[in-house]
Protein backbone atom coordinates (compact mmCIF):
# COMPACT_ATOMS: atom_id res chain seq x y z
CA UNK A 1 0.00 0.00 0.00
CA UNK A 2 1.33 3.28 -0.99
CA UNK A 3 2.40 5.89 1.50
CA UNK A 4 1.28 9.09 1.52
CA UNK A 5 3.85 11.85 0.88
CA UNK A 6 1.93 14.17 3.27
CA UNK A 7 3.08 11.49 6.05
CA UNK A 8 6.91 12.50 5.14
CA UNK A 9 7.22 14.29 8.19
CA UNK A 10 5.81 11.37 10.17
CA UNK A 11 8.19 9.13 8.72
CA UNK A 12 11.03 11.95 9.37
CA UNK A 13 9.59 12.13 13.52
CA UNK A 14 9.68 8.05 13.84
CA UNK A 15 13.05 8.11 12.17
CA UNK A 16 14.24 9.79 14.95
CA UNK A 17 11.56 9.10 17.74
CA UNK A 18 10.09 5.33 16.60
CA UNK A 19 12.69 3.20 18.95
CA UNK A 20 12.20 5.38 22.00
CA UNK A 21 7.98 5.28 21.66
CA UNK A 22 8.74 1.38 20.59
CA UNK A 23 10.64 0.75 23.93
CA UNK A 24 8.25 2.53 26.22
CA UNK A 25 5.42 0.20 24.34
CA UNK A 26 7.39 -2.76 25.05
CA UNK A 27 6.92 -1.58 28.42
CA UNK A 28 3.63 -1.29 28.83
CA UNK A 29 2.07 -3.28 27.23
CA UNK A 30 4.17 -5.29 28.15
CA UNK A 31 6.49 -7.62 25.66
CA UNK A 32 8.03 -7.18 21.90
CA UNK A 33 4.88 -8.10 19.63
CA UNK A 34 2.57 -6.08 21.78
CA UNK A 35 4.30 -3.39 22.65
CA UNK A 36 4.71 -3.58 18.28
CA UNK A 37 0.57 -3.52 18.07
CA UNK A 38 0.40 -0.62 20.58
CA UNK A 39 2.60 1.25 19.16
CA UNK A 40 1.01 0.80 15.33
CA UNK A 41 -2.69 1.34 16.98
CA UNK A 42 -1.30 4.44 18.33
CA UNK A 43 -0.22 5.55 14.46
CA UNK A 44 -3.01 4.46 13.46
CA UNK A 45 -5.03 6.81 15.75
CA UNK A 46 -2.71 9.33 15.00
CA UNK A 47 -3.01 8.71 11.36
CA UNK A 48 -6.98 9.67 11.80
CA UNK A 49 -6.06 12.99 13.15
CA UNK A 50 -3.13 13.84 11.86
CA UNK A 51 -4.06 17.10 9.46
CA UNK A 52 -4.93 18.53 13.03
CA UNK A 53 -2.27 17.46 15.00
CA UNK A 54 0.00 20.47 15.51
CA UNK A 55 3.37 20.34 16.05
CA UNK A 56 5.64 17.57 17.34
CA UNK A 57 2.91 14.37 17.49
CA UNK A 58 5.56 12.95 20.49
CA UNK A 59 3.12 14.14 23.17
CA UNK A 60 -0.08 12.51 21.69
CA UNK A 61 1.50 9.38 20.40
CA UNK A 62 2.39 8.84 24.04
CA UNK A 63 -1.10 10.40 25.78
CA UNK A 64 -2.76 7.64 23.13
CA UNK A 65 -0.68 4.82 24.35
CA UNK A 66 -1.08 5.40 28.48
CA UNK A 67 -4.58 5.64 27.72
CA UNK A 68 -4.59 2.55 25.63
CA UNK A 69 -2.39 0.75 28.10
CA UNK A 70 -4.45 2.21 31.05
CA UNK A 71 -7.59 1.29 29.31
CA UNK A 72 -7.05 -2.22 28.76
CA UNK A 73 -4.87 -3.10 25.72
CA UNK A 74 -4.61 -6.52 25.99
CA UNK A 75 -4.83 -9.12 23.68
CA UNK A 76 -7.24 -11.61 25.10
CA UNK A 77 -5.19 -14.59 23.59
CA UNK A 78 -1.65 -13.43 23.80
CA UNK A 79 0.65 -15.17 21.24
CA UNK A 80 3.18 -17.00 22.86
CA UNK A 81 5.77 -13.95 23.81
CA UNK A 82 8.89 -14.04 21.26
CA UNK A 83 11.75 -12.56 23.17
CA UNK A 84 13.36 -10.62 20.13
CA UNK A 85 16.84 -10.93 20.16
CA UNK A 86 18.65 -8.16 20.09
CA UNK A 87 19.38 -6.09 16.96
CA UNK A 88 23.24 -5.69 17.39
CA UNK A 89 25.75 -8.22 17.42
CA UNK A 90 27.63 -6.34 19.94
CA UNK A 91 25.62 -7.43 22.30
CA UNK A 92 27.85 -9.22 24.89
CA UNK A 93 25.60 -11.78 26.67
CA UNK A 94 22.50 -12.52 24.31
CA UNK A 95 21.59 -15.04 27.14
CA UNK A 96 21.50 -12.84 29.91
CA UNK A 97 19.71 -10.00 28.43
CA UNK A 98 17.08 -12.90 26.95
CA UNK A 99 16.55 -14.02 30.72
CA UNK A 100 16.20 -10.28 32.33
CA UNK A 101 14.06 -9.81 29.83
CA UNK A 102 12.15 -12.66 31.01
CA UNK A 103 12.25 -11.20 34.28
CA UNK A 104 10.95 -7.72 33.79
CA UNK A 105 7.73 -8.30 31.44
CA UNK A 106 6.89 -10.89 33.53
CA UNK A 107 7.13 -8.89 36.44
CA UNK A 108 5.24 -6.25 35.19
CA UNK A 109 2.49 -9.00 33.92
CA UNK A 110 2.05 -9.03 37.56
CA UNK A 111 1.02 -5.09 37.87
CA UNK A 112 -2.11 -3.73 36.72
CA UNK A 113 -2.43 -2.16 33.41
CA UNK A 114 -2.30 1.61 35.45
CA UNK A 115 -0.12 0.55 37.92
CA UNK A 116 2.53 -0.66 35.14
CA UNK A 117 1.50 2.76 33.51
CA UNK A 118 2.91 4.75 36.00
CA UNK A 119 5.46 2.50 36.77
CA UNK A 120 7.29 3.12 33.26
CA UNK A 121 6.32 7.00 33.10
CA UNK A 122 8.13 7.41 36.59
CA UNK A 123 10.94 4.86 36.50
CA UNK A 124 11.47 4.65 32.65
CA UNK A 125 10.54 7.75 31.15
CA UNK A 126 11.22 9.80 34.38
CA UNK A 127 8.17 11.67 34.43
CA UNK A 128 7.10 13.99 36.59
CA UNK A 129 4.22 12.81 39.53
CA UNK A 130 2.52 15.68 37.44
CA UNK A 131 3.54 14.61 33.88
CA UNK A 132 2.92 11.15 34.89
CA UNK A 133 -1.07 12.32 36.05
CA UNK A 134 -1.24 14.45 32.67
CA UNK A 135 -0.22 11.47 30.26
CA UNK A 136 -2.68 8.72 32.48
CA UNK A 137 -5.25 11.06 32.99
CA UNK A 138 -5.75 11.31 36.43
CA UNK A 139 -4.59 12.47 39.54
CA UNK A 140 -1.13 13.27 41.32
CA UNK A 141 -2.44 11.07 43.94
CA UNK A 142 -3.69 8.40 41.82
CA UNK A 143 -0.45 8.20 39.85
CA UNK A 144 1.56 7.76 43.47
CA UNK A 145 -0.95 5.59 44.41
CA UNK A 146 0.02 3.18 41.84
CA UNK A 147 3.47 3.68 41.43
CA UNK A 148 3.99 2.81 44.95
CA UNK A 149 2.13 -0.14 44.91
CA UNK A 150 3.51 -1.18 41.21
CA UNK A 151 6.61 -1.01 43.09
CA UNK A 152 5.82 -3.09 45.68
CA UNK A 153 4.32 -5.35 43.61
CA UNK A 154 7.54 -5.88 42.38
CA UNK A 155 9.43 -5.74 45.38
CA UNK A 156 7.40 -8.70 46.14
CA UNK A 157 8.05 -10.36 42.81
CA UNK A 158 11.79 -9.66 42.63
CA UNK A 159 13.01 -8.63 46.37
CA UNK A 160 13.33 -5.80 48.26
CA UNK A 161 16.30 -4.61 46.74
CA UNK A 162 14.80 -5.26 42.83
CA UNK A 163 17.89 -7.09 41.94
CA UNK A 164 16.71 -8.32 39.03
CA UNK A 165 19.76 -10.20 37.56
CA UNK A 166 19.91 -12.01 41.48
CA UNK A 167 16.17 -12.88 40.15
CA UNK A 168 17.62 -13.98 36.88
CA UNK A 169 19.81 -15.92 38.59
CA UNK A 170 17.64 -17.63 40.96
CA UNK A 171 15.68 -18.74 37.89
CA UNK A 172 12.20 -17.20 38.03
CA UNK B 1 12.15 15.95 36.94
CA UNK B 2 11.71 12.57 38.74
CA UNK B 3 11.48 12.80 42.89
CA UNK B 4 11.94 9.06 44.51
CA UNK B 5 10.97 8.77 47.91
CA UNK B 6 13.65 8.17 49.40
CA UNK B 7 12.00 7.89 52.64
CA UNK B 8 10.45 4.67 51.38
CA UNK B 9 13.54 3.50 49.29
CA UNK B 10 11.90 4.23 46.59
CA UNK B 11 15.16 5.67 45.20
CA UNK B 12 17.50 2.56 44.80
CA UNK B 13 14.73 0.73 44.06
CA UNK B 14 13.78 3.10 41.15
CA UNK B 15 17.22 3.08 39.72
CA UNK B 16 17.12 -0.59 39.73
CA UNK B 17 14.22 -0.96 37.91
CA UNK B 18 15.20 1.90 35.69
CA UNK B 19 18.31 -0.18 35.14
CA UNK B 20 16.98 -3.28 34.67
CA UNK B 21 14.38 -1.50 31.78
CA UNK B 22 17.35 0.16 29.72
CA UNK B 23 18.83 -3.47 30.17
CA UNK B 24 16.00 -4.67 28.57
CA UNK B 25 14.59 -2.62 25.74
CA UNK B 26 17.90 -0.52 24.99
CA UNK B 27 18.67 -3.15 21.70
CA UNK B 28 14.87 -2.42 20.38
CA UNK B 29 14.30 -1.01 16.96
CA UNK B 30 10.99 0.14 15.76
CA UNK B 31 10.70 -2.06 12.56
CA UNK B 32 10.31 -0.05 9.46
CA UNK B 33 7.08 -1.28 8.62
CA UNK B 34 5.33 -0.43 11.31
CA UNK B 35 4.08 2.78 10.24
CA UNK B 36 3.70 1.13 6.68
CA UNK B 37 1.39 -1.39 8.40
CA UNK B 38 -0.01 1.45 10.41
CA UNK B 39 -0.91 3.67 6.89
CA UNK B 40 -2.24 0.80 5.38
CA UNK B 41 -5.01 -0.06 8.09
CA UNK B 42 -5.97 3.41 8.57
CA UNK B 43 -6.30 3.90 4.18
CA UNK B 44 -8.08 0.19 4.56
CA UNK B 45 -10.19 2.04 7.46
CA UNK B 46 -11.59 4.96 5.61
CA UNK B 47 -12.01 2.97 2.24
CA UNK B 48 -14.32 0.72 4.04
CA UNK B 49 -16.51 3.35 6.10
CA UNK B 50 -16.37 6.23 3.42
CA UNK B 51 -19.52 4.67 1.84
CA UNK B 52 -21.07 4.28 5.34
CA UNK B 53 -19.65 7.17 7.12
CA UNK B 54 -21.14 9.06 4.45
CA UNK B 55 -24.03 7.13 4.31
CA UNK B 56 -23.78 7.76 8.07
CA UNK B 57 -23.97 11.37 7.65
CA UNK B 58 -26.26 11.73 5.36
CA UNK B 59 -28.68 10.32 8.07
CA UNK B 60 -27.67 13.28 10.27
CA UNK B 61 -29.27 15.20 7.79
CA UNK B 62 -32.41 14.20 9.01
CA UNK B 63 -31.60 15.64 12.65
CA UNK B 64 -31.81 18.71 10.94
CA UNK B 65 -35.69 18.00 9.60
CA UNK B 66 -37.31 19.66 12.20
CA UNK B 67 -35.37 22.67 12.08
CA UNK B 68 -34.13 23.59 8.64
CA UNK B 69 -36.31 23.83 6.11
CA UNK B 70 -38.90 21.91 4.15
CA UNK B 71 -37.23 20.36 0.86
CA UNK B 72 -38.71 21.21 -1.87
CA UNK B 73 -40.07 18.42 -4.20
CA UNK B 74 -43.19 20.07 -5.34
CA UNK B 75 -43.57 19.40 -9.04
CA UNK B 76 -44.03 23.23 -10.72
CA UNK B 77 -42.45 25.27 -7.38
CA UNK B 78 -40.80 27.94 -8.72
CA UNK B 79 -36.93 26.79 -7.19
CA UNK B 80 -33.82 26.29 -8.94
CA UNK B 81 -33.35 23.08 -7.09
CA UNK B 82 -37.03 21.72 -8.05
CA UNK B 83 -36.61 18.30 -9.27
CA UNK B 84 -38.61 17.15 -12.47
CA UNK B 85 -42.39 15.82 -11.61
CA UNK B 86 -42.08 11.60 -11.27
CA UNK B 87 -44.95 10.03 -13.52
CA UNK B 88 -46.16 8.25 -10.36
CA UNK B 89 -45.89 11.19 -7.93
CA UNK B 90 -48.62 13.84 -7.03
CA UNK B 91 -48.00 17.01 -5.01
CA UNK B 92 -46.25 16.39 -2.09
CA UNK B 93 -43.54 17.84 0.41
CA UNK B 94 -40.39 15.96 1.70
CA UNK B 95 -38.90 16.94 4.90
CA UNK B 96 -35.54 16.97 5.23
CA UNK B 97 -36.07 13.99 8.33
CA UNK B 98 -37.84 11.80 4.82
CA UNK B 99 -35.16 12.17 2.97
CA UNK B 100 -33.13 10.98 5.47
CA UNK B 101 -35.16 8.31 7.00
CA UNK B 102 -35.12 7.11 3.27
CA UNK B 103 -31.67 7.46 3.16
CA UNK B 104 -31.15 5.69 6.25
CA UNK B 105 -32.98 2.57 4.42
CA UNK B 106 -31.30 2.50 1.64
CA UNK B 107 -27.92 2.26 3.49
CA UNK B 108 -29.31 -1.18 5.19
CA UNK B 109 -30.39 -2.20 1.89
CA UNK B 110 -27.00 -1.69 0.52
CA UNK B 111 -25.81 -3.94 2.76
CA UNK B 112 -26.94 -6.70 0.34
CA UNK B 113 -25.00 -4.73 -2.57
CA UNK B 114 -21.46 -4.12 -4.25
CA UNK B 115 -20.14 -0.23 -4.18
CA UNK B 116 -18.46 0.50 -7.69
CA UNK B 117 -16.90 4.36 -7.11
CA UNK B 118 -15.64 5.57 -10.16
CA UNK B 119 -13.02 8.39 -8.79
CA UNK B 120 -9.21 8.07 -9.47
CA UNK B 121 -9.68 4.48 -10.29
CA UNK B 122 -12.12 2.22 -9.57
CA UNK B 123 -13.26 0.56 -6.26
CA UNK B 124 -15.31 -2.42 -5.58
CA UNK B 125 -16.82 -2.83 -2.44
CA UNK B 126 -19.16 -5.60 -1.23
CA UNK B 127 -20.66 -4.05 1.40
CA UNK B 128 -21.58 -7.19 3.50
CA UNK B 129 -17.91 -8.29 3.60
CA UNK B 130 -15.98 -5.27 2.92
CA UNK B 131 -14.40 -7.27 0.36
CA UNK B 132 -12.73 -4.61 -1.93
CA UNK B 133 -10.75 -4.36 -5.09
CA UNK B 134 -9.09 -1.11 -5.53
CA UNK B 135 -8.44 -0.41 -9.48
CA UNK B 136 -5.78 2.39 -10.13
CA UNK B 137 -6.36 4.68 -12.98
CA UNK B 138 -2.94 4.96 -13.86
CA UNK B 139 -1.76 2.50 -16.58
CA UNK B 140 1.82 0.69 -16.98
CA UNK B 141 3.31 0.75 -20.08
CA UNK B 142 1.15 -2.70 -21.14
CA UNK B 143 -2.08 -0.79 -20.46
CA UNK B 144 -3.06 -2.39 -17.79
CA UNK B 145 -3.61 -0.64 -14.20
CA UNK B 146 -0.75 -0.08 -12.85
CA UNK B 147 -1.55 -1.58 -9.55
CA UNK B 148 -4.46 -3.62 -8.49
CA UNK B 149 -5.39 -4.02 -4.36
CA UNK B 150 -7.48 -6.70 -3.30
CA UNK B 151 -8.48 -6.60 0.53
CA UNK B 152 -10.63 -9.48 2.21
CA UNK B 153 -11.43 -10.10 6.14
CA UNK B 154 -11.83 -13.95 6.50
CA UNK B 155 -12.01 -15.64 10.10
CA UNK B 156 -10.65 -12.30 11.90
CA UNK B 157 -7.83 -12.37 9.59
CA UNK B 158 -7.31 -9.62 7.56
CA UNK B 159 -5.21 -10.36 4.54
CA UNK B 160 -4.36 -8.16 1.31
CA UNK B 161 -2.44 -8.65 -2.17
CA UNK B 162 -1.07 -6.06 -3.93
CA UNK B 163 -0.04 -6.37 -7.58
CA UNK B 164 2.32 -3.91 -9.44
CA UNK B 165 1.94 -4.65 -13.23
CA UNK B 166 4.68 -2.39 -14.13
CA UNK B 167 7.39 -4.53 -12.57
CA UNK B 168 5.42 -7.52 -12.76
CA UNK B 169 5.65 -8.05 -8.80
CA UNK B 170 3.03 -8.54 -6.26
CA UNK B 171 2.65 -9.15 -2.53
CA UNK B 172 0.45 -10.19 -0.23
CA UNK B 173 -0.02 -9.11 3.28
CA UNK B 174 -1.81 -10.49 6.84
CA UNK B 175 -2.64 -9.85 9.96
CA UNK B 176 -4.58 -10.59 12.93
CA UNK B 177 -2.84 -9.17 15.15
CA UNK B 178 -5.27 -6.35 16.71
CA UNK B 179 -7.84 -9.73 16.25
CA UNK B 180 -8.34 -10.35 19.72
CA UNK B 181 -7.71 -7.14 21.25
CA UNK B 182 -10.65 -6.30 23.78
CA UNK B 183 -11.52 -2.87 21.93
CA UNK B 184 -10.16 -3.00 18.42
CA UNK B 185 -11.44 -5.48 16.42
CA UNK B 186 -11.06 -6.00 12.59
CA UNK B 187 -15.14 -6.90 12.39
CA UNK B 188 -15.32 -2.76 14.13
CA UNK B 189 -14.35 -2.20 10.23
CA UNK B 190 -17.34 -3.76 8.90
CA UNK B 191 -20.31 -1.31 8.49
CA UNK B 192 -23.84 -1.67 10.35
CA UNK B 193 -21.58 -3.30 13.43
CA UNK B 194 -20.77 -0.72 15.36
CA UNK B 195 -23.17 2.38 16.34
CA UNK B 196 -24.59 2.05 12.79
CA UNK B 197 -28.59 2.53 12.91
CA UNK B 198 -28.58 5.03 10.38
CA UNK B 199 -32.34 6.42 11.97
CA UNK B 200 -29.72 6.61 15.42
CA UNK B 201 -27.48 8.33 13.65
CA UNK B 202 -30.00 11.34 12.08
CA UNK B 203 -31.13 12.11 15.92
CA UNK B 204 -27.57 12.10 16.41
CA UNK B 205 -26.57 14.32 13.67
CA UNK B 206 -29.40 16.38 14.15
CA UNK B 207 -27.96 17.19 17.57
CA UNK B 208 -24.70 17.92 16.14
CA UNK B 209 -26.12 20.43 13.80
CA UNK B 210 -23.31 19.79 10.97
CA UNK B 211 -25.61 18.84 8.27
CA UNK B 212 -28.34 20.22 5.69
CA UNK B 213 -30.16 18.98 2.77
CA UNK B 214 -29.64 21.34 0.24
CA UNK B 215 -32.21 20.15 -1.93
CA UNK B 216 -32.85 18.39 -5.52
CA UNK B 217 -30.61 19.10 -8.20
CA UNK B 218 -30.08 17.07 -11.78
CA UNK B 219 -26.54 15.34 -11.88
CA UNK B 220 -26.20 14.12 -15.55
CA UNK B 221 -30.06 14.36 -15.75
CA UNK B 222 -29.97 12.23 -13.16
CA UNK B 223 -32.55 13.53 -9.93
CA UNK B 224 -30.40 13.83 -6.88
CA UNK B 225 -30.67 15.27 -3.40
CA UNK B 226 -27.48 17.09 -2.53
CA UNK B 227 -26.39 17.41 0.72
CA UNK B 228 -24.17 19.13 2.63
CA UNK B 229 -22.00 17.70 5.32
CA UNK B 230 -19.71 20.56 7.45
CA UNK B 231 -16.66 19.75 8.70
CA UNK B 232 -16.04 19.61 12.44
CA UNK B 233 -13.28 22.49 12.45
CA UNK B 234 -12.32 23.37 15.93
CA UNK B 235 -11.91 26.43 17.12
CA UNK B 236 -8.16 28.32 16.24
CA UNK B 237 -7.51 25.12 13.98
CA UNK B 238 -5.10 26.27 11.24
CA UNK B 239 -6.88 23.85 8.49
CA UNK B 240 -10.49 24.53 8.14
CA UNK B 241 -12.09 22.22 6.08
CA UNK B 242 -14.55 22.59 3.55
CA UNK B 243 -17.49 20.87 3.78
CA UNK B 244 -18.67 17.98 1.67
CA UNK B 245 -21.34 16.86 -0.90
CA UNK B 246 -23.42 14.32 -0.84
CA UNK B 247 -25.29 13.33 -4.18
CA UNK B 248 -28.24 10.87 -3.36
CA UNK B 249 -30.96 9.27 -6.05
CA UNK B 250 -33.67 10.87 -5.21
CA UNK B 251 -35.69 7.32 -6.50
CA UNK B 252 -33.73 4.92 -4.41
CA UNK B 253 -31.85 7.22 -2.11
CA UNK B 254 -28.52 5.34 -2.59
CA UNK B 255 -25.41 7.53 -2.78
CA UNK B 256 -24.37 7.93 -6.12
CA UNK B 257 -21.90 10.76 -6.08
CA UNK B 258 -19.45 12.52 -3.16
CA UNK B 259 -17.28 15.34 -3.07
CA UNK B 260 -14.87 16.31 -0.64
CA UNK B 261 -11.35 18.16 -0.16
CA UNK B 262 -7.78 17.70 0.63
CA UNK B 263 -5.44 20.35 0.70
CA UNK B 264 -2.49 21.23 -1.34
CA UNK B 265 0.31 20.79 0.89
CA UNK B 266 2.57 22.96 1.80
CA UNK B 267 0.66 25.50 1.81
CA UNK B 268 1.54 28.63 -0.66
CA UNK B 269 3.89 31.73 0.46
CA UNK B 270 1.76 33.31 2.82
CA UNK B 271 0.22 30.59 4.23
CA UNK B 272 -2.80 30.53 2.01
CA UNK B 273 -4.02 27.05 1.73
CA UNK B 274 -5.71 25.99 -1.38
CA UNK B 275 -8.14 23.22 -1.82
CA UNK B 276 -8.56 20.35 -4.47
CA UNK B 277 -11.62 18.33 -4.99
CA UNK B 278 -12.28 14.72 -4.74
CA UNK B 279 -15.01 13.93 -7.15
CA UNK B 280 -16.32 10.08 -6.53
CA UNK B 281 -19.65 8.77 -8.37
CA UNK B 282 -20.80 5.44 -7.48
CA UNK B 283 -22.89 2.69 -8.80
CA UNK B 284 -24.73 -0.54 -7.16
CA UNK B 285 -24.73 -3.95 -8.48
CA UNK B 286 -26.40 -6.75 -7.12
CA UNK B 287 -23.98 -9.57 -5.53
CA UNK B 288 -24.36 -11.59 -8.69
CA UNK B 289 -21.64 -14.36 -9.35
CA UNK B 290 -20.99 -12.11 -11.89
CA UNK B 291 -20.34 -9.05 -9.98
CA UNK B 292 -18.53 -10.95 -6.75
CA UNK B 293 -15.72 -12.17 -9.31
CA UNK B 294 -14.94 -8.12 -9.67
CA UNK B 295 -13.78 -8.14 -6.17
CA UNK B 296 -10.72 -11.04 -6.71
CA UNK B 297 -7.63 -10.64 -8.84
CA UNK B 298 -5.09 -12.91 -8.97
CA UNK B 299 -1.12 -12.32 -9.58
CA UNK B 300 -0.71 -13.46 -13.45
CA UNK B 301 1.52 -16.05 -14.30
CA UNK B 302 5.26 -15.24 -14.20
CA UNK B 303 5.40 -12.01 -11.64
CA UNK B 304 7.32 -11.89 -8.70
CA UNK B 305 6.17 -12.52 -5.08
CA UNK B 306 7.94 -9.85 -3.19
CA UNK B 307 7.89 -8.75 0.68
CA UNK B 308 5.44 -6.46 1.32
CA UNK B 309 7.44 -3.60 3.03
CA UNK B 310 9.34 -4.00 -0.80
CA UNK B 311 6.51 -3.42 -2.68
CA UNK B 312 4.96 -0.65 -0.85
CA UNK B 313 8.19 1.62 -0.39
CA UNK B 314 9.98 0.51 -3.45
CA UNK B 315 7.49 -0.02 -6.44
CA UNK B 316 4.58 1.51 -4.59
CA UNK B 317 5.44 4.71 -2.58
CA UNK B 318 6.60 6.45 -4.70
CA UNK B 319 3.20 6.93 -6.98
CA UNK B 320 2.26 8.39 -3.57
Amino acid sequence: MPRDGRYDGLAAFLDARGDALLRTAVLLAPGREAGEDLLQEALERLLRKWHKVDGNPESYLRRIMYNRAVDGFRRQARRPEVLGLPATAAVADHASQLDLRLVLMTSLELLTPRQRAAVVARYWEQLSEAETAAALGCSVSAVKAAAARGLQALRAAIGPDMDFTRKREAGL
Amino acid sequence: MTSYHADRGDGDAGTALQAAMSACVSDIRMPASLLDNAVSRDRTRKTRIRLASAAGVVVAVAAMATVIAVIAAVPGRPSGHVASPRPDAGPRVQSAAYVLDQAATAQVNSYRMISVEHGDGLIYTDVATQQQRIVSALRASSGQPYFQITTAIHGGVYAETDIEYQHHVYSTFTTSSLDAGTQVTLSSFLPLQGNSDPHVAFQQALKAGTIRVVGHQSLNGRDTILIRVNAANKPGAKLHWPPDWIWIDASTYLVVQTKHFIPDLPPAPGGKISWRAIVNQVTWLPPTPENLAQLTVTPPAGFTKIPYSELAQKYLGPLS
